[in-house]
């Protein structure tokens, strides 16, 4: 049987709003429909989105959920 | 901040004057005077209208004005707003709580109360409810920031 310890999820998003023309907080959260504070929270790694969001993220960035997202068993 | 807590903030304010309006009118004219007193029963009822229509004005307002700034709610508002029925309901059961011990001991004599207070119970109820409407939307951020990794 296999056992799933409590693992982080990480992200990139900071960074690859800067690989894409500094693009801010507020221009990424009206392409992907959230509020600032939501993308805030997912760049200080307070805040793990739904699936949806993920997709919709790694869409914005023209990448894949996995470029952006990163699991970490800790 | 965001926009709910914005409303928040807003929607606290305006319970926390309407609360102080309503308890003034009644330290100034005695509680057991709204029985008696047509005028305090009109300002009482009027204060009690007015103090909902604000806040429901408030809420609207805020709600056309912020959304031209972009979605005012999201997946993550969602989720944290979830707990604030939990502190609402705490928040009305420790009103009523307290109306009821309070009422028992300083009536416990005479046996009965005035008929003012279940009136009173009802619209503090009311008010408790709202106030806890954006104390608690407060309360659910901070905690959300607090623990986060939602």
């Amino acid at each position: 049987m296999s056992s799933m310890g409590k693992g982080e999820v990480t992200n990139r998003i900071r960074r690859l709003r800067f690989d894409h023309g500094e693009m801010t907080q507020q221009d990424l959260a009206i392409k992907v429909g959230c509020t600032r504070q939501t993308i805030i929270a997912l760049e200080q790694g307070k805040y793990v989105p739904s699936v949806t969001l993920a997709f919709q993220i790694a869409r914005a960035f023209g990448v894949t959920v996995e470029e952006v997202f990163q699991y970490e068993d800790k | 901040m965001t926009p709910q807590q914005k409303r928040a903030w807003y929607g606290l304010a305006i319970g926390i004057i309407w609360s102080l309006a309503l308890v003034a009118v009644f330290v100034v004219k005695g509680a057991t005077a709204f029985d008696d007193d047509t005028g305090m029963r009109f300002t009482v009822y009027g204060l009690f209208i007015a103090g909902v229509l604000a806040y429901v004005a408030m809420m609207y307002i805020t709600g056309w004005r912020m959304r031209k700034q972009g979605p005012i709610m999201d997946e993550r508002d969602r989720m944290i707003l979830r707990k604030v029925p939990v502190y609402q309901t705490l928040a009305v059961l420790v009103t009523l709580a307290a109306w009821s011990v309070i009422l028992t001991e300083v009536y416990h004599e005479q046996g009965q109360v005035p008929a003012v207070f279940p009136t009173l119970m009802f619209f503090s109820a009311i008010i408790v409810n709202m106030v806890f409407a954006s104390a608690g939307t407060l309360i659910a951020y901070w905690s959300d920031e607090q623990h986060g990794q939602g």
